[in-house]
């Protein structure tokens, strides 16, 4: 499903050049668990962006469902992370104007599902992250925990290949971090494909497969 | 025909969602700011509208004092080069066979001199106190029903027909009304209703009483004498009965406009015994040319305003987009199109600029117009109304959206076509 090859990614400014990724080669299969750990600054972040489509790689190839992604233009990598992917962010990152059900409907308006019918699945899928009794409440209305279950409904509502989560637990109380787990382990048993970064061993032991990034290179697999 | 489809449904998912994230930004949006905001697209719609009208607004009410205290809907008056209107009776009795005129009023004109204070005059030495203006000879109830003469008397009485021997002077020609000319033309002293004033016309004179005083603000009132056309008749030397003007009033609920009605005397070859213009026609070119200047400075005060409410609406949706540049980032990271963020504020300048208009107009039409209709503003020379042409008012409107629209969408678009994982991570 995922194909990396020979990646790196050295950002630059104007007096200096840093090497974040040095020639990563990684495969992750469709329905896989995968976990990105490492030290900070390894560089999990910045390779979840490059397989996120959030950024560009320096070079090297990204395959996603038999598609090289170097060769999308602006506007399919947007209908691509749109369709196919779906994000997890450390911070929530929900609108906040916009009412839980609201953040979670705003993909699938942009898909093109009518009002009522985005409603509706987003209604379903907060109510199967345990947030049914939320539905109209604002993020500043509800909890760490609560807000990362809101963005992952969003980031599952419109049934994407790949879940990326990007440190999903760092801001949330032991509780709220396990119950995001046990949502992600849910996922995973019906096939869900989920590539997750964390610094927490005892998340990490929710995935299938571990890889350690050290200083911009896989130097072990679990 | 599947390529046109799938750009209409691309672009209606856009205004979509543009829509959606608009409604709920202005919703969830700080209420006192959103009044501020709406407040000043209203004063500038306002000031759009309201300072080219009530510029406008002087001259049009010279203009339409001009109407209905002189002109009429049409005037007829001597060609160039002639003494009088030739066929005067054949004109009255067309004129009063045709529907759709309510009112006539013949006038005779002739230039001629006022002396007022010859009898208490003991220096002659002395300048005589005389006045030269045109002495014009009416049906004082013709001319009443036409113009509403009897209303501008704001000393003494009215002509009547029955009586012999009286006039009716314009203020301006009284010193004490026209003081503000200087010496730009004679006046008389200290006349008031009831003093003896000689009229002098060609070579006859004749003694009348003052009935009254007229105060207008037509120069074609204030600055002439009037008195019943038989006392005219016998003062002038006068051959023929023509007439010099005529005035014609149409009807309210009538079909006869004054276009119709000059051209079937066109027809009627009258156009070769007199001049006979619309009202309008019959506007002073001069105030016509005024009117064109007043209206361009009111348009381009009005502009400055439009630029101003432009920059507010710039700094305002900047500072949102600056502001929100994470979130925005975050939602080009799910997948939500650029287009779709930046028509979100675009739809948020709209609605500011179109409420705040919606109100500057409900203002205008409702409260000023009827305000300024009832109290006109008083200029020397005329009644200030304001005028707002429907046309013109909805393509101001149209352009404080216009300029609001593009106001909002260049600092949108500067914010959201930055780098998405810059913004995310606030780089």
């Amino acid at each position: 499903m995922i194909i990396i090859k020979n990646l790196y990614k050295t950002y630059k400014t104007k007096h200096l050049e840093t090497s974040v990724l040095k020639g990563i080669n990684l495969e992750v299969s469709q329905g896989e668990f995968l976990g990105i750990m490492g030290k900070s600054g390894a560089g999990k972040s910045t390779l979840m962006y490059q397989i996120g489509l959030l950024d560009h790689p320096t070079s090297g190839e990204i395959i996603l469902n038999n598609i090289n992604t170097e060769k999308l233009s602006m506007e399919e990598r947007t209908k691509m992370r749109l369709l196919t992917l779906g994000y997890v962010f450390q911070d929530y990152a929900l609108i906040p104007e916009l009412s839980a059900v609201e953040n979670v409907m705003i993909p699938l308006l942009m898909m093109g599902e009518s009002l009522e019918n985005a409603k509706k699945i987003s209604e379903d899928m907060l109510i199967k992250v345990g947030l049914g009794h939320r539905i109209e409440n604002m993020p500043s209305q509800l909890s760490g925990g609560e807000q990362q279950r809101v963005s992952i409904a969003r980031a599952m509502a419109h049934k994407p290949k790949i879940l990326f989560a990007d440190e999903p637990t760092a801001n949330l109380d032991s509780v709220s971090g396990k119950s995001v787990i046990e949502l992600f382990q849910e996922f995973h048993k019906k096939g869900q494909t989920i590539i997750m970064v964390t610094h927490e061993e005892e998340y990490a032991k929710y995935c299938e497969r571990i890889i350690y990034l050290e200083d911009g290179k896989i130097v072990k697999e679990k | 025909m599947k390529k046109g489809k799938s750009i209409t449904n691309k672009w209606t998912n856009i205004l979509r969602v543009g829509w959606f994230l608009a409604k709920h930004q202005i919703k969830n949006s700080n209420k006192s700011t959103t009044f501020l905001i709406v407040f000043i697209m209203m004063l500038t719609f306002l000031n759009l509208v309201v300072i080219s009208g009530v510029l406008v607004g002087l001259i049009e009410g010279a203009n339409i004092a001009n109407k209905e205290q002189y002109t009429g809907d049409v005037f007829i008056s001597t060609l160039s080069g002639k003494t009088d209107i030739d066929h005067t009776n054949e004109i009255e009795s067309t004129l009063r066979k045709i529907d759709g005129i309510s009112n006539i009023s013949i006038r005779y004109a002739k230039g001629g001199k006022i002396e007022a204070n010859y009898k208490t005059r003991r220096d002659f030495s002395e300048l005589q106190d005389i006045a030269s203006t045109q002495i014009v000879g009416i049906s004082p109830e013709e001319e009443d029903k036409l113009s509403g003469l009897s209303k501008y008397i704001n000393e003494g009485s009215f002509l009547n027909r029955e009586e012999s021997g009286y006039i009716l002077i314009g203020k301006n020609l009284l010193h004490r009304y026209s003081e503000a000319f200087g010496d730009v033309f004679a006046s008389l002293e200290g006349v008031y209703p009831g003093d003896e004033v000689k009229i002098t016309v060609g070579e006859n004179t004749k003694t009348f009483i003052v009935k009254g005083i007229i105060s207008s603000k037509v120069d074609q009132v204030s600055l002439r004498a009037f008195i019943t056309k038989e006392d005219f008749f016998r003062l002038v030397d006068k051959p023929n009965l023509n007439a010099n003007e005529i005035s014609i009033k149409l009807s309210t609920n009538g079909t006869m406009t004054a276009d119709i009605l000059k051209d079937n005397l066109i027809k009627s070859n009258f156009s070769l015994d007199a001049k006979i213009q619309t009202a309008t026609e019959a506007i002073p070119e001069f105030l016509n040319q005024i009117r064109l200047a007043f209206e361009l400075l009111g348009n381009v005060i009005g502009l400055i305003g439009i630029l101003v409410a432009s920059i507010t609406i710039f700094i305002v949706i900047f500072i949102n987009a600056v502001t929100r540049k994470k979130y925005i980032g975050i939602m080009k990271g799910i997948g939500i199109k650029e287009r779709a963020i930046e028509v979100s504020y675009v739809f948020q300048s709209i609605f500011y600029a179109s409420l705040g208009g919606l109100l500057g107009l409900l203002i205008t039409y409702v409260l000023l117009v009827p305000f300024f209709n009832a109290y006109p503003l008083n200029f020397p020379f005329s009644d200030g109304i304001l005028v707002v042409p429907t046309n013109g008012t909805i393509l101001k409107f149209c352009l404080l959206l216009f300029v609001t629209l593009i106001a909002g969408y260049i600092p949108a678009r500067r914010i959201v076509k930055k780098n998405t994982l810059d913004s995310i991570l606030g780089r």
